[in-house]
């Protein structure tokens, strides 16, 4: 059996992993258009702000990919994919054969119209490549106003990353609050507030028109005529699943690529996860694209084993976020806003910590916890087991919820754990 | 595989396998140095939950299926062969994303400046966890259990 995959990130590791679970023998390629082993993309904030090392970039030991017998074809494009052929053609002519095709491409960052970016350097903060360019340059000290579009997960770590190598950082954003994604407007203040004490300054409602320059970057002026200097420009204006190897193919898609639950596409020999692909949504009940690394992981591990023969199906998952701020930390799940009128939301506001719970039918569909972060495991269990919450919703409230607060059948299970309960997975 | 189970029913919230756990995982691992000697003091990888007569202690439960390791975004925690799964506290950069997916609430974190998760290792090398031989009540034990 040959395997190959488009893609060397959560999703394609996933899938070696997969793979090598089932089948020990047939012949793994793995193509990425990056020059590195896979590294994980959360951890590019940290490396520029000098948290942490290059060496440790990495998600697998340096063998990972002998131990599993891999071929890693680093700094290749595919050009296309011939499923008549079943083969992957690389831009600089070579065609690999395939019985099993996995597109893992991921996402690639969204460029907004604005007139004269084609003319200036700006950067995305996606990929390690970007951030080694915004270091060299700060480093070479040709930066003293960074500024970045989009307050979303993206921009908001280039802003505390940059922020804290002593630079003062403006934030643009189009919409009234700051990670729109995952908070609703309390929330968000309260984030927005713990940012701007360290020196980051936030422009809300407002796009950028066009950008200015002479010989250099001189700055960008705004959807209402201000006027913003700036010497580095960082575009974090979302991402979009990358969808162009398929575009031809007869297979269904709407943003990402449609998935079942064996992470296959329309195409049996082809299957798809991560970023790329429409999964399952638990919550909203629909194929949809949901760009997290821990759900990444999980489509390539089960698309993985389906690959090998094993059938496995994936359970689904919803959004689930981890993200901190200057050491403020944030954790999301779900929805967090009412979504059909029915729902019922609880929260408990105080000076260094909120906890929002948004229910509907007594039945935890989200939740947003800032400044503590303990136990948080239990909400997300709640939701992707759609529990009835109904005897201990006040007690979820509180703070240092755990599974004393768990009716006394729920604790039993939970304390019994490992072989009896399967581990739900994460979302 | 092996694994530790509370017996709620004669625990009595003495908090010995916090303490004794923070002893295992020490450099000593003797009690009197690590409390009053040795500088970085680890937390305990055991909590124990009490409310009124109730209490039991709590650790990893070591998943079949761990979603932590899924979805750890530095590849810090593992499971290994024995299915005891660990977590590389040099990788760990305190993201909190398997506290955020843990079913169980049962992941720790480090106290004080170290940004860093904390988990049951099964005080692996040792014949038994330093919370269940410390355990004066047997109120916490390492046992097969199987498939229930």
């Amino acid at each position: 059996m040959k395997y190959v995959i488009i893609g060397n990130s959560a999703a394609s590791v996933g899938a070696v992993e997969g793979i090598r679970k089932v089948d020990p023998e047939g012949i793994i390629t793995v193509i990425s258009e990056e020059s590195y082993p896979a590294y994980s993309r959360p951890l590019i904030s940290y490396y520029l702000a000098g948290k942490v090392k290059e060496e440790d970039m990495y998600i697998r030991d340096p063998d990972f990919y002998e131990n599993n017998r891999v071929e890693l074809l680093l700094d290749k494009k595919v050009s296309r994919i011939e499923p008549e052929q079943n083969t992957v053609k690389l831009e600089e002519g070579q065609s690999i054969e395939y019985d099993r095709l996995l597109l893992a491409s991921g996402s690639s960052p969204f460029l907004p119209p604005i007139k004269g970016i084609e003319k200036q350097e700006y950067h995305f903060f996606n990929y390690f490549d970007d951030i080694k360019e915004i270091q060299q340059k700060i480093q070479l000290n040709q930066v003293t106003r960074p500024l970045i579009i989009g307050a979303g997960l993206v921009g908001m770590k280039a802003a505390e990353a940059i922020s804290l190598l002593g630079l003062p950082v403006t934030v643009i954003e189009l919409g009234p609050h700051i990670l729109g994604s995952i908070l609703s407007d309390v929330p968000a203040r309260m984030v927005q507030r713990k940012m701007e004490e360290h020196g980051v300054r936030f422009i809300f409602e407002k796009t950028v028109k066009e950008i200015t320059w002479g010989e250099e970057l001189q700055g960008v002026v705004l959807s209402d005529g201000q006027g913003v200097l700036t010497d580095l420009l960082i575009v974090a204006a979302g991402v979009r699943p990358r969808i162009e190897l398929v575009e031809e193919l007869p297979l269904s898609k709407n943003q990402g690529v449609k998935v079942n639950e064996y992470m296959q596409t329309d195409l049996e020999n082809i299957y798809a996860a991560g970023d790329v692909a429409e999964g399952w949504d638990l919550l909203q009940e629909e194929n949809r694209v949901i760009p997290i690394w821990p759900g990444a992981y999980r489509q390539g591990h089960v698309a993985g084993m389906n690959m090998a023969g094993l059938k496995t199906k994936d359970s689904g998952g919803f959004a689930v976020n981890s993200i901190g701020f200057f050491g403020f930390s944030i954790i999301t799940a779900g929805v967090f806003e009412a979504r059909e009128g029915n729902e019922e939301i609880l929260c408990r506001e105080e000076p260094d910590s909120y906890l929002q719970l948004v229910f509907r039918d007594n039945r935890l569909l989200g939740f947003i916890k800032l400044g503590e972060v303990g136990q948080a495991g239990i909400f997300t269990w709640l939701i992707k087991e759609g529990i009835d919450c109904n005897s201990f919703k006040e007690k979820i409230l509180r703070p240092g919820f755990c599974l004393l607060d768990l009716p006394e059948e729920l604790r039993r299970d939970r304390m019994r754990g490992g072989e009896t309960i399967e581990s739900p997975g994460c979302a | 595989m092996k694994r530790i189970y509370a017996r709620e029913e004669y625990c009595v919230g003495c908090r010995l396998c916090e303490i004794f756990c923070v002893v295992g995982h020490s450099k000593s691992k003797d009690i009197i140095k690590t409390y009053k000697k040795e500088p970085d003091r680890p937390a305990p990888r055991v909590a124990v939950w009490e409310d009124g007569p109730l209490s039991f202690a709590f650790q990893c439960r070591h998943c079949d299926q761990p979603s932590c390791v899924e979805a750890c975004i530095t590849g810090a925690l593992s499971k290994n062969e024995e299915g005891t799964v660990l977590c590389n506290e040099d990788k760990c950069v305190g993201c909190w994303t398997c506290i955020t997916v843990c079913p169980f609430g049962a992941i720790q974190r480090e106290e004080g400046e170290k940004k860093k998760i904390v988990k049951c290792n099964l005080c692996s090398g040792e014949p038994e966890p330093y919370c269940v031989s410390h355990c004066p009540n047997r109120a916490i034990v390492y046992e097969e259990r199987g498939v229930e």
